[in-house]
């Protein structure tokens, strides 16, 4: 469709009688007989009429080679010489085509309301490579507002259940760092990735996650995504996880067994729990966090006092550190014992376990532990 | 009110033999969803779930006789392809699951729709579902799933 006036562009969807609408087909552009209607209305001399026809169907032209969203153009000048000229135009190109058209050089095809960000272009990158389920990434504050409880990292699943979840983390006295989502059914892997650049801000409180469950994520893909996420990173900031929906079970269930692992508690939701209680808890256990941090300091301030600090065979307290070392320590042992087979048989993931006796998936969860705590059992360990 | 969907309707899924396809070929089915052919170009000859897979619709309905519906889980790119060989082979309702589908191509398939007198829903739909029935698309997931979202009947809250 061409909207066309010869009053100028101004306020054109508004001035509805003074305009002209050209139909366009798809592939054969404007109708000859709509585009002569729109040309005799401003009264030209016929050689400028052909030339401003000409006009029109170029404008076409010029939209479907780019893939114009829209494409305007206001004024369209007649020269004292008789040339028509576009003075100014603008064009929206579709966001969705910007990877046939290289030679627009559109580095980030999003509408943001800023220039990108690295982690937005990070995220941009992680798309473009997967095409399963959508992923979506926008920073919105950088720094908790005033009187604000700390940033939060947002993820998202769904559109309308993102706006419930995003009213109810303000209005239990949060600020949002980032708008993400990841629907569509994605891979556990871009959750993962989505996950990993959410906790790349800095100065997070906390972790939001909110899907909801009549579309049809497979809950506990996601789950694995946050889960291996939350280990790689020793997630010390609570997280509350709102997987409703197609195998919430499964998906609550793992996130319980890595909240055992963590430093902070994250907590599992299904479809039945609303918003607003997943933003109270998210408060809850924020202060409680806080409290056993603060906790922490100062026993350790004590035990700096009593010069025990690195000989804990006597303390009754066991310190993060350690009780990580011991996780870490457990889960080098398991995967020197899972490599040995793969080195020594070459076979499937799956075929091995089911050799142990152990079902696939959780071995799956294992490996990727594994491999994730050789990096930190190298450092806790040395 | 048109009934798009429901246990009578012989339905093909384009891009079947994907990771997206497969799964919900098995969710449709298990909710009373009659699929009765797939295809992916290049693969076929192939079955998935026992369903017999052809290159094109064209094939499938030469092979299978009328089908009503095309369900495509196929990546955004070739959903213009995909959706505008479906509409010429002859079906009359096309479901256009997949996200970031160029608006430009939509506009192609929504010409090709009206010139043969065809239906489509989407790009980027959920998809149908008659609660009991039949569904097309990825709306409510796995069945049991869908059979607690969706019931039949208007809720009293709204009578």
């Amino acid at each position: 469709m061409i909207i066309f006036a010869a009053g100028g562009g101004s306020g054109i969807e508004e001035r509805a009688a003074s305009t002209r609408r050209i139909a366009c087909d798809v592939n054969r552009g404007p109708l000859d007989s709509a585009v002569g209607e729109a040309v005799a209305s401003c009264g030209l001399s016929p050689a400028h009429a052909t030339q401003l026809a000409e006009s029109i169907r170029k404008l076409f032209a010029a939209a479907r080679s780019v893939e114009a969203r829209s494409l305007e153009i206001n004024p369209l000048v007649l020269t004292k010489d008789g040339q028509f000229v576009a003075a100014d135009c603008r064009i929206t190109i579709d966001d969705y085509a910007v990877a046939r058209h290289p030679e627009l050089r559109i580095e980030i095809a999003r509408e943001f309301d800023h220039p990108p960000t690295a982690l937005e272009r990070v995220a941009y990158a992680v798309e473009q490579s997967d095409h399963r389920g959508t992923f979506y990434f926008a920073q919105l504050a950088t720094a908790a507002a005033k009187d604000s409880k700390g940033l939060v990292g947002f993820h998202g699943a769904g559109g309308g259940g993102s706006m419930m979840s995003m009213d109810a983390i303000v209005n239990a006295g949060f600020t949002i760092a980032n708008f993400t989502d990841t629907s569509g059914n994605p891979s556990a892997s871009k959750v993962y990735r989505a996950s990993r650049i959410i906790l790349a801000q800095p100065d997070l409180v906390g972790y939001f996650g909110s899907g909801s469950g009549v579309a049809s994520q497979e809950q506990y893909w996601s789950a694995y995504g946050l889960a291996k996420a939350f280990w790689e990173l020793d997630l010390d900031i609570p997280a509350v996880i709102r997987l409703g929906g197609n195998t919430e079970d499964r998906a609550v269930d793992i996130l319980r067994r890595m909240s055992e692992l963590l430093r902070a508690p994250v907590e599992g939701y299904r479809k039945t729990d609303a918003p607003a209680m997943i933003a109270d808890a998210l408060r809850r256990t924020c202060r409680e966090r806080g409290r056993d941090q603060m906790e922490t300091a100062r026993a350790a301030r004590a035990e700096v006092r009593q010069g025990s600090i690195g000989h804990h065979a006597s303390g009754e307290r066991r310190s993060g550190v350690d009780r990580h070392r011991e996780v870490a320590a457990k889960f080098a042992r398991r995967r020197d014992a899972l490599w040995r087979i793969d080195r020594r048989s070459r076979r499937s993931a799956r075929v091995i376990a089911a050799e142990r006796g152990v079902r696939h998936q959780r071995f799956r969860v294992a490996r990727v532990r594994c491999r994730v705590s050789t990096r930190r059992s190298r450092r806790l360990l040395s | 009110m048109a009934i798009l969907i429901d246990e009578t309707k012989r339905v093909l899924v384009q891009g079947i033999t994907g990771r997206e396809g497969r799964a919900r070929t098995r969710l449709m089915r298990e909710y009373g969803t009659n699929v009765v052919a797939g295809v992916t170009p290049g693969k076929g000859g192939q079955t998935v779930l026992g369903v017999p897979v052809f290159n094109t619709p064209q094939e499938a309905v030469k092979a299978l006789g009328k089908i009503d519906i095309s369900v495509l889980f196929v990546p955004a790119a070739g959903v213009k392809e995909a959706a505008i060989s479906a509409i010429d082979a002859g079906i009359k309702l096309t479901v256009l699951v997949p996200d970031r589908v160029p608006v430009w191509d939509a506009m192609e398939i929504a010409a090709a729709a009206k010139a043969n007198g065809a239906m489509f829903l989407g790009p980027n739909t959920l998809g149908v579902l008659s609660p009991g029935k039949g569904v097309v698309g990825m709306i409510g997931g796995r069945a049991e799933s869908a059979r607690q979202w969706f019931k039949p009947g208007i809720p009293k809250a709204l009578e």
